[in-house]
Formats: C-alpha cells, sequence, structure tokens
C-alpha cells in the first residue's frame, strides 16, 4: 500500500518547500533502486552545493601587491577585483592580474592609473570596452546579443529537467501497472 | 512513444554539433577592433630615433593611406614579420613604427641589423598608445586611411598572404578614394585641438 503510495501518488513535495520535489524525485529513484535515474539529481545537488561553498574560498591569484601599492585599502580591494575582472587579451583564458603577458603588465599599469586617478569601478569598464571591447570583461553585459549566453544553460537545464522527470515517471508508471497486475494475480 | 524519448539524446547531440561544427572555423583570436571607422587615438611619443622630439598626430603621413606596425624586439614573431615589412616598404607604402615596451638601444639595433622599413618609429615604452589602439600583442597591424582613420586591424604576422589578400587591397582603394585635400586637412585639424 505504501509502495504504491510513494510510486504513484502526488502527495510527496507538496507542503515541504521549494527543494521537496527534488528531493521527492531522488526519493522515489533510490527507491526504484534505479541510481541511474538519481544522477541528474545528484549532480544538481552537487552544483548547488558547489556554488554556495565557493564564494567562501580564498581567493588564489595574487595580484604583485608590492609593485602596485595603494594609500587606501579599498582601492586596493577594487584593484585586486578589477584585475581579476579583466580578460588578458593575448592570453583569452587569463584575467590580467593571472598573466604576465607584456599586454596585460601595461593593462595593470593602465588600471592602477585609473584608480589612482579616482575613476569609478564603471568608468574604468567603459574605458577598457571602448578600446577592446565587450571581449575584455569577463563577465558579459547583459544585451540581447548575449540574452542566449545569459539563458542558454538555464533553457538546457529545464529542458534537461522535463525529459528526466517524464522519463522518471514513465517508469514509475509502468512499474505500477507491473505491481497492480501482480497484485491483481 | 518510448521509441522518441530514446530518439531524443540523438536529437540533442545534432542539435549541439552544430554551433560545435561551426566553431571549427571560428579563430577566436580574430576580434574585430572596436576603433574600426574611428580616428586614431591623440599621442604624444618620443621617436625612437631622436627621443628628445616629441611625435604627434601631425607628423603622420598626410594624404595617403598608411600602415601602424606594432612591435618590439622581445616578440618572436615579429622576427619572421620583418622581412615583409621591408618588402612593403621597397614597394612604396608607408608604415610608421609602433615600438612597443622595449629598450632604446635593443629596439635601434634591431633597425640597423634587420632594416628599417618605417618612416619612423614611435617608442611606447609603458604602452599608453599601444592601449588606447586596443592591441591585443604584437605583432599588430593597422590599416589608417589618409584622414587619419582606422580602417582594418590585422593580429598576428603579416606574411605575403596576408599583405596581398588582406592589407593590400584595402590600402589600394583607399589611396584611390584618397579625399579631397579640403577635407583632409579639416580631418587633421579635429586633431590638433587633442
Amino acid at each position: 500500500m505504501m509502495m504504491s503510495n510513494l510510486l504513484g501518488g502526488d502527495q510527496i513535495g507538496d507542503d515541504r518547500g521549494p527543494s521537496a520535489p527534488l528531493f521527492g524525485l531522488i526519493c522515489r529513484c533510490v527507491f526504484m533502486r534505479s541510481y541511474v535515474l538519481a544522477m541528474p539529481a545528484l549532480v544538481l545537488l552537487f552544483i548547488v552545493l558547489l556554488s554556495i561553498l565557493l564564494p567562501f574560498n580564498p581567493v588564489l591569484a595574487v595580484v604583485d601587491g608590492h609593485e602596485y601599492p595603494f594609500e587606501r585599502e579599498v582601492d586596493a580591494i577594487r584593484f585586486k577585483s578589477l584585475s581579476q575582472e579583466l580578460r588578458c587579451p593575448t592570453c583569452q583564458n587569463q584575467n590580467i592580474a593571472d598573466s604576465n603577458s607584456p599586454i596585460a603588465k601595461s593593462l595593470k599599469d593602465q588600471l592602477y592609473q585609473l584608480i589612482k586617478d579616482g575613476e569609478s569601478d564603471q568608468a574604468i569598464r567603459i574605458f577598457m570596452t571602448d578600446r577592446y571591447g565587450d571581449f575584455i570583461l569577463y563577465s558579459p553585459p547583459f544585451k540581447p546579443v548575449t540574452y542566449l549566453l545569459w539563458f542558454g544553460p538555464l533553457m538546457i537545464l529545464v529542458l534537461m529537467a522535463i525529459i528526466w522527470k517524464k522519463v522518471v515517471y514513465g517508469f514509475a508508471k509502468t512499474d505500477k501497472a507491473a505491481l497492480d497486475s501482480r497484485e491483481s494475480d | 512513444m518510448r521509441r522518441l524519448i530514446l530518439g531524443l539524446p540523438l536529437l540533442f547531440a545534432l542539435v549541439l554539433a552544430i554551433p560545435l561544427y561551426w566553431g571549427l572555423d571560428n579563430d577566436p583570436t580574430e576580434l574585430p577592433s572596436v576603433l574600426l571607422g574611428n580616428p586614431l587615438p591623440g599621442f604624444e611619443l618620443p621617436d625612437l630615433q631622436q627621443p628628445a622630439q616629441l611625435r604627434t598626430f601631425k607628423d603622420m603621413p598626410a594624404g595617403t593611406p598608411y600602415l601602424v606596425n606594432v612591435w618590439a624586439t622581445w616578440c618572436a614573431a615579429c622576427k619572421i614579420e620583418h622581412p615583409m615589412l621591408n618588402k612593403i616598404a621597397q614597394s612604396g607604402y608607408k608604415i610608421v613604427g609602433l615600438n612597443y615596451k622595449d629598450d632604446l638601444q635593443s629596439a635601434r639595433n634591431w633597425l640597423i641589423d634587420r632594416g628599417d622599413p618605417y618612416e619612423f618609429v614611435l617608442f611606447d615604452e609603458v604602452g599608453v598608445l599601444v592601449i588606447d589602439l586596443g592591441v591585443y600583442g604584437a605583432p599588430e597591424t593597422f590599416v589608417v586611411d589618409a584622414a587619419g582613420k582606422i580602417q582594418y586591424r590585422h593580429i598576428g604576422i603579416v606574411d605575403e598572404t596576408v599583405w596581398t589578400k588582406e592589407l593590400k587591397p584595402r590600402m589600394d582603394v583607399l589611396s584611390t578614394t584618397t579625399l579631397a585635400p579640403q577635407m583632409a586637412t579639416q580631418e587633421v585639424k579635429v586633431h590638433d585641438d587633442e
């Protein structure tokens, strides 16, 4: 009785908050001993946990602190974060903080000067994109050209969730049908 | 229905394959300059041969399109490129050098050893003009028209193919459609104010 409730009923996840459907699905998969089907949920859980834990990690990249002395602590922090936000044009998968290419050094010097001159973060970003385009920013701006970039992963995730749910519930139904026929036997 | 669902991963893979296949021919290092169509940024830089003399936009070749070539002695690819620049200069096209983050003496020696294809060379020790031009790295070459506007940018080595296919046609079109002298001076005047 309880088994058929778990398999066929929709009670699970009704009143257990927003994460309940996810747990409901995992429980359902575990109960069905179908760990393959549980994988997407476990991966999702892993991603959620990772995104919660990662921001607390100390930042590993060290910008040559001695070379860029600031009078105000806040400027040093701004320098650090901006130099990690700007992409090195030569070595495209590094930020200018990590890269030791000549152009990255020049950009760091320029950034240092701009901060010293009292420019705002936004003014500095505009300075850089005026010369190098949006490419220089590691976080692309939110505009129609980049909608696909921003929403694409979410769309794929939703699509996969729909397919996954269909598959799990589809199997559940056939299992239930098999169970019912066995019970009636 | 079941069969349809089983076919979904294949469909998904096929859809995914389209942008990936397109990406194969897509060189991520080829980025259009945001400065295309804009005038050269203002500058005031020492001349490599006479550092006491500060060069500005006024010193740039007038009434003719020209190339601005970013180079440095620490740049290995520039060594490969240099003979081609000599050839281009010999065939009558004007090139202005932009020496970036270099040692004055070794840059001069380089020109003595390998020949000097440049009208003159700007010595940009810290990379002021280089950043204003949005340079990605050396070597890099800009096509500038007679009015001082940037028309094209090539990242990387200029070899025979790049010159004949990308740069020379543009230079030739620009020199035949050279603006009336009056207009050209007007453009130059805009720069004088900077």
